[in-house]
């Protein structure tokens, strides 16, 4: 962990929808995080925990209102006045279902949207294109000049966050982007995303109902509850408290589970246990101890 | 700065739970009065007849406890046009508009600005007008349920279709549509914040600007497209899945019935609007 | 018993745009039979066919070649189609995207009401059908106030209305979170349990443990079949096609690699821990 100071910070952040119409809806009712430049943090939650709305106040679509307080990059968010287009280059913010963002008859110039807007001549565009697609696994040369529509869906999503990538932010918020994903697929999507924060410092942070997403990706977990953090720790820790997670209606990896239950019965066993190879490590040890 | 939310504010159309005597009226009963009111509307220009017309759709608001501030804020979105298009009547319109019992007269004028009587006139029965049909469209939508305004336009239809008219597949029609407009809001808004993380000039000066450029809106319209489509083709294999052919055969759960009320209601805006059509030419003012 | 199956498919070929220039070959030669109270999942990546498949079963789409029985009609036959699909009901990926009405329980009378059922009846099938997936209390609601989970349960509800005696899900659980997903699961599992026969398509396959037949469909075709634990144990062959398999499976496979007493075929946590602590020599067996 370490001690700079935090890029991100919440403090007492409350949200309500529609106020003053019938139709009013409290999001969020007191949320504080921090998040520091390079870390991998995952924000879990049922449906309805209030995480979206959290992370949308990351880059300005959502601004706070008194008393909470949220500061991106040394800016208060509740400044009408801060640059948000400044905030969300460096924020970058990948939505459920991204490929619905997607509106250019070609890929290539879908991508480019971001850079254009940024105002970047011409070649340094192509560059950022060529890198995106690269990082996302879309070949530059086969996919740039394809109908955007004739993609198939998982290749519409890595067009679409590569959208995102090609801004070069220096935060990536993936909130629920592995979302009704094929197991091969999210395989892919999370490796890379993890590839750029080991090998390019991105600071990442992954919002999901999944646990099981998490569990390789990231190093600290907030989880949220009914518009509240109601629990903050290393994933190892968070992990360790199933019974706690099933109040907030989330799981852990079956591993961890075989490895509470053996614990309930008696057995000796390290149950931080996120991973098949070292339940198989543990189990070895007790079967042969 | 909650830009993103207007979208979610649409207060025509949205259904309001109560038990006023309008929420228990047939929808049949509340679709015919508006009809009728509307003719009424419709054929009457005198200031006198407005405001008796005025007075009556206030009642009917009375009637089904909605709170007149809430149809009202109804407006706000589209308050700015609405003055800017009156003023635009005022000053050029005194030529169009044959003001009502009297001779049209010159109030000012100064090249291609005539402000007559008719003008005002128009500019203040308009006002008027509005604000009728805003308040009986707010009585109908705001009292009764989506689903009970298809099955009274199904039922008022069903005589129809002796001659071939679709009055099922009609009412399939509005119903399919009114129940997509809050995803489609949705999905809209989910849309416009994507965009704007990727720096497109949507919300980002805080207020949502009202003039887009073609561009901007392509950005929403494309996406917000294809997505309808989309869920379209899904809703038609759901339908066929479910054996939907149309409205032959088809019976239905929910029946409407007629009440001592609806008829009475029926009857005495019957009377009414007869009363204001006979009588529109004969009002003092 | 040699019953009759349900479903029959034979050698069934599905060619997507057959007359183009760019036809695609989804399904090939693929066989099966389903019999009455079974509860089938079928699992396999995108592409692999296993959509293609399930709409092939209510007539949604026909044979490029080959057929498609159920209970005894053939789905080419036009005359078929409406009792075919009111034999076989389907739940599709997206909750929002089925439901027709803007109250919950007219949106749940629509299959029935397209049948012509009575309206005595249709209100008791509606009862029926959203209890039976746990969502009567919430039959005068609008649908897009509900939860993803919920709306899929009134899509079930909706097509359980029609009484069909078969239910395939398509993916019906691929856009739900956790909460949701179990919801659906039991509410599926109460059917099954009440006879209803299932055919479940998924790409997770720790739901493929609640069938009592496996299928894993690549490339257009029937790979693997058998019972959850016969499919889940050739690990090595599933890890080759990039599927996922439970973690306790792996698990069990890898501490069999390691200790041959160890079965390698164990597929839930309750076996798991079983079989630890009964080789440790604590099992529950005198108790």
């Amino acid at each position: 962990m370490n001690n700079r100071e935090p890029i991100i910070q919440v403090n007492d952040l409350h949200h309500t929808y529609l106020r003053e119409t019938p139709l009013e809806v409290t999001a969020l009712r007191g949320v504080n995080m921090e998040i520091h430049a390079g870390e991998a943090v995952g924000i879990i939650g049922r449906t309805g925990a209030g995480k979206s709305t959290v992370v949308q106040h990351f880059n300005g679509l959502i601004r706070p209102r008194q008393p909470g307080r949220v500061i991106v990059y040394g800016h208060d968010m509740s400044d009408p006045n801060v640059d948000v287009r400044a905030i969300r280059q460096k924020v970058g913010l990948v939505f459920q279902y991204p490929e619905q963002q997607l509106f250019e008859r070609l890929v290539g110039d879908d991508i480019a949207f971001g850079p254009r807007k940024l105002g970047l001549p011409f070649e340094e565009i192509r560059e950022r294109v060529r890198e995106a697609m690269e990082m996302v696994g879309l070949g530059f040369e086969e996919f740039k000049d394809r109908f955007t529509f004739s993609l198939s869906g998982g290749e519409m999503r890595k067009a679409a966050i590569a959208g995102v990538l090609a801004l070069r932010p220096q935060v990536l918020i993936l909130d629920e982007s592995t979302s009704g994903v094929d197991p091969r697929g999210r395989k892919d999507l999370l490796s890379r995303i993890d590839y750029l924060h080991r090998h390019h410092g991105l600071t990442v942070i992954f919002v999901s109902p999944n646990m099981e997403d998490m569990a390789g990706l990231v190093e600290r977990i907030y989880v949220m509850d009914g518009g509240r953090t109601v629990m903050s720790g290393s994933t190892r820790e968070i992990f360790s408290q199933p019974e706690k997670l099933a109040e907030y209606g989330l799981g852990v990896p079956q591993v961890t589970e075989v490895m509470h239950e053996l614990k309930a019965r008696g057995e000796e066993v390290d149950t931080t246990v996120l991973t098949v190879a070292e339940a198989e490590e543990e189990i070895w040890k007790i079967l042969n101890s | 700065m909650e830009d993103f939310e207007f979208l979610r504010n649409i207060t025509i159309g949205q259904y309001l739970p109560g038990n006023s005597l309008a929420h228990r009226l047939d929808p049949r009963t509340k679709i015919t009065v508006m009809l009728l009111m509307t003719l009424a509307i419709t054929f009457n220009i005198s200031y006198l007849s407005n405001i008796i017309l005025l007075l009556v759709c206030l009642l009917f608001v009375l009637l089904s406890s909605i709170s007149l501030k809430y149809i009202l804020s109804g407006v706000k979105p589209a308050l700015g046009f609405i003055i800017v298009l009156a003023i635009l009547q005022l000053l050029f319109y005194g030529d169009a508009f044959v003001p009502y019992n009297t001779a049209s007269r010159t109030i000012f004028r100064w090249g291609w600005i005539h402000i007559t009587n008719g003008s005002v006139q128009l500019v203040i029965v308009s006002s008027l007008r509005f604000l009728e049909l805003l308040f009986l469209t707010s009585l109908l939508t705001n009292t009764t349920t989506t689903s009970e305004l298809a099955h009274g336009i199904e039922d008022m239809l069903s005589p129809f279709s002796k001659i071939g008219l679709p009055g099922h597949e009609l009412s399939l029609v509005v119903t399919i549509a009114l129940r997509f407009v809050p995803i489609l809001a949705e999905q809209l808004e989910i849309i416009m914040k994507a965009q704007a993380s990727r720096g497109a000039d949507l919300g980002a000066k805080g207020k949502l600007q009202l003039i887009q450029t073609t561009r901007q809106v392509v950005v929403l319209v494309v996406p917000l497209f294809i997505d309808a489509l989309r869920r379209a083709e899904d809703l038609i294999l759901a339908m066929e899945a479910r054996c939907y052919v149309g409205g032959r055969g088809r019976t239905r759960l929910s029946r409407l019935h007629l009440t001592g009320k609806d008829y009475g209601a029926m009857a005495v805006v019957l009377v009414f609007a007869v009363f204001m059509l006979a009588y529109r030419a004969r009002f003092p003012f | 018993m040699a019953e009759e199956p349900i479903i029959k498919v034979e050698n069934l070929t599905f060619t997507y745009n057959a007359e183009s220039d760019n036809p695609i070959v989804a399904l090939r030669n693929v066989n099966l039979e389903v019999y009455p109270g079974d509860y089938i999942v079928i699992v396999g990546h995108n592409g692999s066919g296993k959509s293609t498949l399930a709409k092939n079963l209510n007539a949604l789409l026909k044979p490029t070649e080959g057929d498609v029985w159920v209970k005894g009609m053939n789905s080419k036959d036009p005359a078929n189609t409406l009792p075919i699909r009111s034999t076989v009901g389907m739940v599709f990926q997206i909750p929002d995207n089925q439901i027709v009405a803007t109250v919950v329980e007219e949106d749940v009378a629509f299959g029935p009401e397209n049948l012509g059922v009575p309206p005595d009846e249709l209100e008791e099938r509606v009862t029926w059908a959203l209890n039976v997936v746990d969502m009567e209390p919430f039959r005068l609601r609008a649908p897009h106030l509900l939860s993803a989970g919920q709306k899929q349960r009134v899509a079930i509800a909706g097509v359980m209305a029609m009484k069909p005696e078969v239910l395939v899900l398509d993916e019906s659980t691929a856009f739900l979170d956790p909460v949701g997903r179990q919801d659906v699961l039991k509410a599926v599992r109460r059917l099954n349990d009440e006879g209803v026969t299932v055919i479940a398509i998924t790409h997770f396959m720790h739901e493929a443990t609640e069938g009592n037949r496996v299928l894993v469909m690549e490339a257009g075709r029937i790979v693997m079949q058998g019972t959850p634990r016969q499919v889940f144990s050739h690990v090595e062959k599933l890890r080759e096609m990039q599927l996922d398999v439970p973690q306790v499976t792996e698990l069990s496979y890898a501490l069999h690699r390691r200790m041959p007493g160890f079965p390698p075929d164990l597929i839930t946590v309750p076996e798991m821990v079983e079989e630890v602590l009964t080789q440790k020599g604590k099992g529950r067996g005198t108790q």
